[in-house]
């Protein structure tokens, strides 16, 4: 069987496919080279505002690192791009609303806002949990031999069920997720005005980051997933329990991704059925372009997204003199997915690995 | 005259050295085999021989002409073709439809012509659906045209690759193990087939064998390969009383339960 | 059985408070007394009875008392349901926990009093799918048979009550519908007789000469002729509406043909798809708007081949770069060029082109021989026809030389290109052609709608496509029709559940997978052999036959 994502060596002469990617290489570099000089020539951006791009970019890229987290994880193990996983950090987020609500209008929100936060996460990454249990059990368990696209196609149609079934549970509308009085402002950090939530954000999605890469490295439990990523055949003839493991793994990553939920919601303040979607296709950007399978990776690839997407639009697209460059953010973010996809499967940390044929 | 020959070549995995520095020739109209403990590197002779691994150093050439760096398709127009260690057919495609992807370099048309059904393409079409069917028959697989490619017995899969590989009208065919999981009335059947394609249809063949009994019989020259490396070549004979290979069989490596048999 | 009873009895609650269980109770099964609503409730104890009666392997009382106490369960969550409301506000979570909702499920009982009723009507229903599990298909069948035919009728009445309308079908539209209501009690019955006795029939007489007595070239002739007569006449006999879901049905067919070259026989998943239709569209829009972005004023028939040539480009261009991408990097690839194409179409900086978010606005109808295709009656034709001209091409090149090819890259690329199938050219001429039939597509959307604006143009028109190839069978030029007939024109005919069609589609493709991957219609290839395996014993019987009497003479 061949490997399904690695790209064949180059040939030895230059063909007009890749004369044509050299080209679509070069119109990206001038792109953003031309872009980039002509915004430092207009000089419209202040140093501060920079500062602010990269600290919003990082608090987002932090929310993308921790649901990339359960794409690279499920990818290592299985093999599989788990496409509802956008819809598992929905899930999490949408749910938790209606405890957020409630809280707020009781005024116990902003009496103990430590608490509360602790209380939407755990609450927002118990749901993502058990939907990404659910899902794995429906609709990716039976289907453990089946050719490659199978799998994929469910995932597209758990995704579909989710967002839609949301959608009848909780109904269409956006929901307004209450406001923490405590993170209203900015905080002084190193003489810079940080935005608190922003602040909060990046610390908490910091400090799941190191739980979990934690977990994984020294706990029998994470070393059990490892093994079982690296051979699922050996791993089973060690006695791992695989199926446990790929449970679990599904677990945490839902888990992640709920906490993700809550973190978007506090920087964005609404919840939607759709809002899964695009921070989903986002993180799994960030996840190939860590090397997908790989966690470390995918958190600087969050993190890394998460700048440029910010950064991006300013820097790149306003001395092109486009109008409006933010609505092009998304475009940003799926020039890259197309471009890792194509020039650098095995992302910016990984190795070039040989095609597995015959 | 040698019609496939490799001169010192290498083909590298991140450290391992699957093959070092590889001179091989192997005559027209010969039956030539390759042998060697698991993973000394046979396999990945063929892949580089066909295209699918571009070789690290040194250079392929078929036929007069050097192959090395071109791509898989335009080797096989050159005259190459193979089966596979583990067989790899068009799974959901009916067996004659798989004889007749391997003959689609030798038909014209295209999609145009398709679509206006016109009646040089009719024609092509109909030669192309007998052609396949006689090559069908030919490996012993008569009436079993419409049947998929996975619902097929093991034996008749590895008969059909044959047939598949066929229908491109090599001038050379590399075999992967084709007796592999065969009993001994198959085995025997095997090579008579490949004895009567060398003979009949003039195709040079390049064999990766572990049976050394069919080795043995039908082999003109024996190639043995260790670690990627060649470490003995000749007669079926000379190599058999080759110190050198006993001990790499023998020696400390897994030894597959009928080599040397 | 009480873990089939709880999954059932979550579905139930899923259901009911997602809205679908009230959405169909709009509708009646028998006018004033029994709601399409219902049925679904009732169905789904009947189903968790079924399935544990199927289960469980012991004696027959043992399957039935299964099925009564999964049957029973699913009540059980139903009146816990109907109790929890009546102790915390289920609304301010649920938008769809209505008080009409809570009516029906509860059966107008106070909260107390519903679990019981609830859990009695579970049982009962779950005795039934455990009795329809025990008895033989011989019974059973003809009962399926004819509660689809009821069922049906029911969701369709609509349309039946549209085609009985001229003046002369009077009667039979009174004795099956109650005036300006659903069906009555005495149609229903007859609905569900008729169909069940006739499958009753058709199954005693399977096996011995019931086939038709023509040869099966002639029938298949007969078949066309039937089957052109009726796409000719439905228009007319249904009205605009149903033109239009027609129209709507065809332009599917298009993309679904396009995607199926792609997916179906190439291997290529490409989630971009919509993009192709929207080239098609814009590129009509462009060149015969008579509004403030049209630059050629062109008719129709010149704009349509240049649409399907851009299209074809396009999907040529977009398919270099992931030349050399595989499986499911492929899909998202595609996804990404697919959203790149919607966001650039939308934004700003392509507005004094392309319109931004309002569009290309003005599309003229098309206009043949001073005859204007206005309606949706006359685009219906339109359709009709481009997509018998598709579904030809297509099924030409399924069936040609390059069909294989691209069957061989979708079971195994190395395998092919080392039996010298040139990779580019192969799946670029996937990419071209796939797009080119969206085009085609496009176009006629084009007009239809009269204007093109990005917003039509969204991921999810690729899912849809994708969904309908594969429900219909991958690779199976008839499989594209029946998807986009079953995914596509049943949900514009109920509209009642437009809202819920996605959560369908979503339970579809995974379903699909998981029962019957092959699809409802599967491809030539495997249709082919389950003839091959039908026929070898016959063959041999009669080799046998002949041999014996040769012996003997
Ligand atoms: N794509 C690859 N990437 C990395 N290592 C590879 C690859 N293909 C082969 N190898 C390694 O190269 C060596 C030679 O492998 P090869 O398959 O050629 O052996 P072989 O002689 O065919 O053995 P066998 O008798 O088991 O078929 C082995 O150590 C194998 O693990
Ligand atoms: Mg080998």
């Amino acid at each position: 069987m061949a490997a399904g994502v690695l790209r064949r060596p180059v040939a030895r002469r230059l063909s007009f496919v890749d004369a044509f990617l050299w080209a679509f290489r070069l119109a990206v570099v001038l792109v953003v080279v031309w872009g980039t000089v002509g915004t430092l020539r207009l000089g419209r951006y202040t140093g501060e505002q920079w500062v602010d791009f990269v600290v919003f970019g990082l608090a987002q890229g932090g929310i993308y690192a921790l649901i990339a987290l359960g794409y690279t994880m499920v990818y290592g193990i299985l093999r599989m791009i788990n496409f509802a996983h956008g819809e598992v950090f929905m899930s999490g987020a949408y749910t938790a609303y209606f405890v957020a609500a409630p809280l707020a209008a009781s005024g116990f929100l902003d009496r103990h806002p430590i608490l509360s936060l602790l209380l939407l996460v755990g609450v927002a990454a118990a749901v993502s949990t058990g939907v990404a249990v659910l899902v794995e059990r429906v609709a990716y368990r039976p289907l453990r031999r089946a050719p490659r696209l199978v799998p994929l196609i469910t995932a597209i149609g758990a995704s579909f069920f989710l967002q839609y079934a949301f959608r009848g549970l909780y109904g269409s509308g956006f929901k307004a997720y209450p406001e923490f009085q405590l993170f209203k402002g900015e905080w002084q950090i190193l003489g810079i005005g940080v935005l608190r939530t922003q602040a909060v954000v990046l610390a908490s999605a910091a400090v799941l980051m190191f739980a979990l890469y934690q977990f994984v490295m020294r706990t029998k439990l994470g070393k059990a997933m490892r093994a079982v990523s690296e051979d699922k055949d050996a791993a089973a003839l060690m006695g791992i329990d695989v199926d446990r493991i790929i449970v679990l793994t599904f677990a945490i990553g839902g888990a992640a991704a709920g906490a993700a939920g809550i973190l978007y919601a506090l920087v964005f303040k609404q919840v939607h059925f759709f809002m899964g979607f695009v921070p989903g296709i986002k993180a799994f950007t960030a996840a190939v372009l860590g090397g997908i399978g790989n966690i470390p990776g995918a958190m600087l690839g969050g993190l890394f997204l998460g700048v440029v997407e910010s950064v991006g639009p300013a820097l790149f697209l306003d001395g092109l003199g486009i109008p409006a460059p933010y609505q092009l953010k998304d475009v940003i973010a799926f020039t890259m997915l197309v471009m890792v996809l194509i020039f650098r499967p095995q992302g910016i940390l990984g190795e070039r690995l040989a095609a597995k044929r015959a | 005259m040698a019609i496939l020959v490799t001169r010192r070549m290498t083909k590298r995995f991140g450290g391992l050295v699957a093959i070092r520095a590889l001179d091989l020739e192997v005559e027209e109209r010969a039956i030539h085999s390759v042998i060697g403990p698991n993973g000394a590197g046979k396999t990945t002779l063929f892949n580089c021989v066909t295209g699918f691994y571009r070789p690290d150093e040194g250079e392929i050439w078929f036929a007069g002409q050097r192959v090395d760096g071109l791509r898989p398709d335009e080797i096989a127009h050159l005259g190459i073709a193979r089966t596979y260690q583990n067989i790899r057919l068009f799974a959901n495609m009916t067996a004659l439809e798989n004889v007749l992807v391997g003959l689609h370099m030798h038909l014209r048309s295209t999609w145009v012509g398709a679509v206006l059904a016109s009646p040089a393409v009719r024609r092509e079409e109909r030669w192309a659906h007998a052609e396949a069917r006689r090559l069908l028959e030919f490996v012993g697989l008569a009436g079993r045209g419409d049947l998929l490619a996975r619902n097929l017995p093991y034996g008749e899969q590895r008969k059909l690759e044959l047939a598949r590989a066929l229908a491109t009208r090599p001038k050379l065919l590399l075999l992967d193990e084709p007796t592999a999981g065969m009993n001994p009335a198959e085995t025997a059947e095997m090579i008579q087939f490949i004895r009567r394609l060398r003979d009949e249809l003039g195709i040079t063949i390049l064999l990766i064998e572990h049976h050394m009994r069919v080795v043995m019989t039908i082999s003109d020259r024996v190639t043995v390969l260790d670690y990627g490396e060649k470490i003995s070549e000749g007669t079926p004979e000379q190599v058999q009383n080759d110190p050198r290979v006993i001990e790499a069989y023998l020696g400390t490596r897994k030894v597959k339960a009928e080599a040397l048999g | 059985m009480w873990r089939v009873g709880l999954v059932f009895g979550a579905v139930a609650s899923f259901v009911s408070l997602a809205g679908l269980v009230e959405a169909l109770h709009g509708r009646w099964v028998v006018d004033g007394v029994l709601s399409t609503g219902q049925v679904l409730l009732l169905a789904i104890p009947m189903a968790s009875g079924w399935t544990a009666a199927r289960r469980s392997s012991g004696s027959l009382a043992a399957r039935v008392g299964a099925g009564l106490v999964a049957g029973a369960t699913v009540g059980l969550c139903v009146g816990l349901l109907v109790w929890l409301r009546s102790q915390v506000d289920l609304r301010g979570m649920f938008v769809n926990a209505s008080p009409a909702l809570f009516q029906l499920l509860s059966g107008g009982r106070p909260p107390q009093a519903a679990w019981p009723a609830a859990v009695a009507a579970g049982g009962v229903m779950g005795l039934v799918g455990a009795a329809g599990a025990c008895a033989p298909a011989r019974v059973t069948r003809p009962l399926l048979v004819g509660a689809s035919a009821a069922l049906s009728l029911a969701l369709f009445q609509e349309l039946v009550l549209l085609v009985l309308q001229p003046e002369s079908l009077a009667p039979v539209r009174d004795w099956l519908f109650v005036a300006g209501g659903g069906p009555t009690a005495q149609g229903m019955a007859a609905v569900l007789t008729l169909s069940a006795a006739l499958a009753a029939l058709r199954h005693a007489s399977r096996g011995r000469a019931g086939r038709l007595a023509l040869p099966p070239r002639a029938q298949r002739m007969a078949w066309s002729v039937v089957g052109v007569l009726l796409l000719a006449a439905l228009p007319v006999a249904g009205g605009p509406f149903l033109a239009q879901v027609l129209v709507i049905v065809g332009l599917y067919t298009l993309m679904g043909l396009g995607l199926n070259l792609e997916v179906g026989l190439a291997g290529l998943l490409d989630l971009g798809f919509v993009a192709f239709f929207a080239i098609g569209a814009y590129t009509v829009g462009l060149l015969t708007s008579v509004g403030e972005h049209g630059i050629a004023h062109w008719s129709f028939w010149a704009a349509v081949p240049v649409a399907v040539l851009v299209s074809l480009i396009a999907g040529v261009i977009l398919g270099i770069p992931v030349l050399g991408i595989r499986g499911d990097y492929l899909a998202i690839a595609t996804l990404g060029f697919g959203e790149i194409v919607r966001l650039l179409v939308l934004s700003d900086a392509l507005r004094p082109w392309l319109g931004g978010s309002q569009g290309v606005l003005a599309i003229p109808k098309p206009v043949l021989a001073g005859f204007e295709f206005s309606g949706p009656q006359h685009l219906y034709y339109l359709t009709v026809v481009a997509s018998a001209v598709v579904a030809y091409v297509a099924w030409r090149l399924q069936d040609s030389r390059l069909g294989r090819a691209w069957m061989a890259i979708r079971e195994d690329e190395d395998v092919a290109e080392a039996l010298g199938i040139n990779l580019v050219s192969v799946k670029l001429l996937a990419y071209g052609l796939g797009a080119a039939f969206a085009g085609v597509g496009g176009a006629i959307f084009a007009v239809m709608v009269g204007s093109v604006f990005p917003h039509s143009f969204q991921l999810l028109i690729s899912i849809q496509v994708l969904a309908l190839i594969i429900v219909g069978g991958m690779g199976s030029i008839p499989g594209v029709m029946v998807g986009s007939a079953v995914l596509i024109g049943l949900p514009e005919l109920l509209r009642e559940f437009g809202e819920f069609r996605f959560l369908v589609y979503g339970a579809v493709l995974v379903a699909m997978m998981l029962l019957r991957p092959e699809g409802l219609l599967p491809a030539a290839a495997q249709r082919r052999e389950l003839r091959a395996v039908e026929e070898e014993p016959v063959e041999l019987a009669r080799a046998a036959v002949g041999a014996a009497t040769e012996g003997g003479g």
